[in-house]
């Protein structure tokens, strides 16, 4: 079992058009519109209604694409990296045409060159659409499709735990074995002490941690998760794929560059300034120390570095201009860096929470409970075994008492010459096991019959059904003080018919509580109950 | 001469023998200690019970709310007591039956002296239907602000809990702001929703082994 930290980018491909996106963005391109104009001699009326024109433009394309999408799909639709870049380029590029005409249609006189202010408009919609709907993809309007596609990946690393060999049981296995052989023969006090000291560190150190990555999923997703800790990781780890962020850097740069040096050299500048970023990321990353702020720092210089460097190369060889506002103001770009870091960590933090939120709860899948009940296992019955034999070890320790360390002892050696993974398999059990136990379980209180054919008992849906049993026995009991409940499973051509006859005298109150509520979610053709006399039927279709 | 014959029912068998033993300590007479319903009633049925300890949670199947009722309707003037890690019945489940009367509701983690478990049972054993004033009500949560912190729990958004509740959305976001500040949350910073959650591990005494 590996633990390894998941490319929160992989969020992007979540990122939605919202209300909350396409506001932010009107804002963002207004003022970037009002900065690009205002420096002309043009009267205010003439920027504002540029500016307006423009934003308004763009806004109206965005909510265009938005409507489209919940049209045709029915719902808000997740848009894919690629798609998402496709559009946000097409509404920069529209807003930047728009702003063009404008310019020129009232005489403002701001722009030089076509080719700049639209691409300018395109670099800048992608980005800031970018920033924007990573801040927002963090929200918990998203964190549904995060909880599915987290869910199942956690599932996916727990099934694969093969138990007897997981180094953590060997370790716990080998040294309660290496401290009872060593101990065997001569059974002093202090040796007893230390044998129930390294059944102790066991725990400690080996069950303890298990237990907990597993109620949690992994070692970063503990609740002590810190903004600190992720944004260093994000900034000095390479948690943040430095090939995206080169990218942007590398489209950023040969814009600037084009506009500074021309196109050859403009894009020979984007990539000397991509290269020296990328070379001074890496010996950030091996000699900055792994703190925030120094992070912050490493990133802000590198990046001024990196456009610096190749307009002082070209200005020395005589092709470049002077250090013009327009390159210092490019030097802001730094800042958009370091926010995309820190809102791709803020993502890993949600991420994160959402974890805690998802584990700590009583989640509805069978393969989660699983994972709960392999943690409750080895935090409840085999770490809870291993202190009671440490404490009958310190007990003979003190008490000097042969019989009591030999019965120790014995408890010891039956703990590690057993196999782990069956007692795991308790745990994993088959539906209709579940089902007998369910049985056993309310013996005494209910009697329980199932009948459920033989054919049925590999049908994906049986669990769902087992569930629902369960809730339907708890209800009659509680609510109607059914003495019996006989329960037949068979199959119909509109799913899996659960059919439950019991003397329960009352379906319960009139206002459904959750676990009816619960009934009527897996089945959505409904549940049928009758009273007949003193038998009481629910019958109930799976599809 | 004992203070009483005390059925334990509890589904984890370390806590079992280690109440087993501190109750024999303290001078009971524990007739018996099972995790399932059947055991606990054959049990009362052949050796006699005056008190049940029973756990809340006892995994699938019954509750030990479920099993002190069938104690109870065995014999109407048997003490019971839940001892249990929820802080609150509802928390674990609202659509539990409320406790049989008379019985006491124990918080393990607020057990700090086994006397006071003594004193509990003997309280029970002699005034088994004697209503005590509980002192559950002390978060400050009604039914159904405890349902909509579970479904927070859960990671249900608003809109799932509207749903599941039959409420409107206007309504959940209502009961979240205020359990945040029954629970004294609002001020807190981060993600709400999570600290919702922690604090209903914590109440629920689900919160994992530190690491």
């Amino acid at each position: 079992m590996t633990f390894s930290q998941p490319w929160p980018l992989a969020n992007v491909d979540a990122l939605r058009y919202s209300a909350g996106v396409i506001g932010i963005y009107a804002l963002v391109s207004g003022l970037g519109g009002i900065l690009a104009l205002a420096s002309t001699n043009a009267p205010l009326w003439a920027t504002a209604l540029a500016v307006l024109t423009a934003t308004v433009l763009a806004v109206s394309l965005l909510g265009l694409f938005t409507w489209i999408s919940s049209w045709r799909f029915g719902a808000h639709r997740t848009i894919s990296l690629g798609t998402f870049v496709v559009v946000a380029g097409i509404v920069g590029a529209v807003r930047g045409l728009a702003l063009l005409t404008m310019d020129r249609y009232l005489e403002i006189n701001a722009t030089e060159e076509a080719f700049t202010q639209v691409t300018n408009s395109v670099f800048s919609a992608v980005i800031w659409l970018t920033l924007i709907g990573l801040v927002f993809a963090s929200k918990n309007k998203y964190r549904k499709r995060y909880q599915s596609i987290l869910l199942q990946g956690a599932i996916d690393e727990s099934s694969a735990i093969v138990w007897d060999d997981h180094p953590n049981v060997i370790a716990v296995k080998t040294n309660v074995a290496h401290a009872r052989n060593a101990s065997s023969e001569k059974l002093a006090a202090a040796e007893l002490s230390d044998i129930a000291r390294a059944i102790r560190d066991e725990i400690e150190h080996n069950i303890r941690p298990l237990s907990h990555r597993l109620w949690f999923g992994n070692e970063e997703e503990v609740p002590r998760a810190r903004w600190s800790a992720l944004v260093r990781d994000a900034l000095t780890a390479f948690t943040v794929p430095v090939g995206l962020v080169s990218l942007i850097w590398l489209a950023g740069t040969i814009l600037g560059g084009i506009r500074t040096f021309g196109v050859p050299l403009g894009i020979a500048a984007g990539m000397l300034s991509t290269l020296t970023l990328a070379l001074l990321l890496l010996s950030v990353r091996r000699f900055i120390p792994r703190t925030l702020w120094w992070g912050l720092f490493a990133i802000a210089t590198t990046s001024i570095i990196s456009i610096l460097l190749p307009h002082l190369l070209l200005t020395a060889a005589g092709y470049g201009q002077e250090l013009s506002t327009s390159l210092l103001l490019t030097a802001i770009l730094p800042l958009a860096l370091a926010a995309l870091l820190i809102a791709t960590a803020s993502i890993s933090l949600a991420e994160s929470d959402r974890r805690t939120v998802l584990t700590i709860a009583q989640d509805r899948s069978q393969s989660t409970l699983d994972r709960r009940r392999e943690s409750s296992f080895l935090h409840n019955t085999l770490q809870s075994e291993l202190t009671g034999i440490a404490l009958q070890l310190e007990q003979a320790a003190k008490s000097g008492t042969r019989e009591e360390t030999q019965a120790a002892l014995e408890r010891v050696d039956a703990l590690v010459s057993r196999s782990i993974s069956e007692d795991f398999s308790e745990f994993h059990q088959h539906p209709m096991q579940r089902l007998h136990r369910l049985s056993a379980a309310w013996k005494g209180l209910c009697r329980l019959t199932v009948w459920c054919s033989e054919d049925l008992h590999d049908d994906p849906r049986l669990p769902a059904a087992v569930h629902v049993i369960e809730e339907i026995v708890a209800n009659a009991v509680r609510h109607g003080g059914a003495s019996y409940v006989d329960v037949q499973i068979g199959l119909t051509s509109d799913g899996l018919r659960i059919s439950c006859v019991s003397d329960s005298q009352s379906p319960g109150s009139d206002i459904p509580g959750i676990g009816q509520r619960f009934l009527h979610e897996l089945s959505p053709t409904g549940v049928q109950s009758h009273q007949v006399g003193d038998v009481f039927q629910t019958t109930l279709t799976i599809e | 001469m004992t203070l009483g014959k005390v059925l334990i029912v509890e589904d984890e068998k370390f806590t079992r023998m280690l109440v087993s033993t501190t109750l024999s300590a303290l001078g009971f007479e524990v007739v018996g200690s099972c995790s399932d319903a059947s055991t606990a009633l054959q049990i009362q049925r052949n050796l006699g019970v005056e008190i049940a300890l029973l756990d809340l949670d006892l995994g699938i199947g019954p509750s030990g709310i479920d099993i002190a009722y069938a104690l109870r309707r065995n014999n109407p003037n048997i003490g019971i007591v839940f001892l249990s890690s929820f802080s609150d019945p509802r928390i674990r489940n609202s659509d539990e039956r409320s406790l049989p009367t008379g019985s006491r509701f124990v918080v393990k983690g607020q057990l700090g002296d086994p006397d006071q478990l003594r004193s509990i049972l003997l309280h029970t054993r002699h005034h088994p239907l004697k209503v005590v004033p509980a002192k559950i009500s002390d978060l400050g949560l009604t039914d159904r602000q405890i349902d909509v912190l579970r479904l927070v729990a859960g990671g249900l958004a608003n809109a799932d809990i509207a749903h599941a509740l039959n409420v409107t959305e206007k309504a959940v976001e209502r009961l979240v702001q205020r359990i945040s500040e029954a629970l004294e949350l609002s001020s807190v910073g981060g993600n709400r929703r999570v600290h919702l959650a922690r604090a209903y591990a914590e109440l629920a005494g689900k919160v994992p082994p530190s690491p």
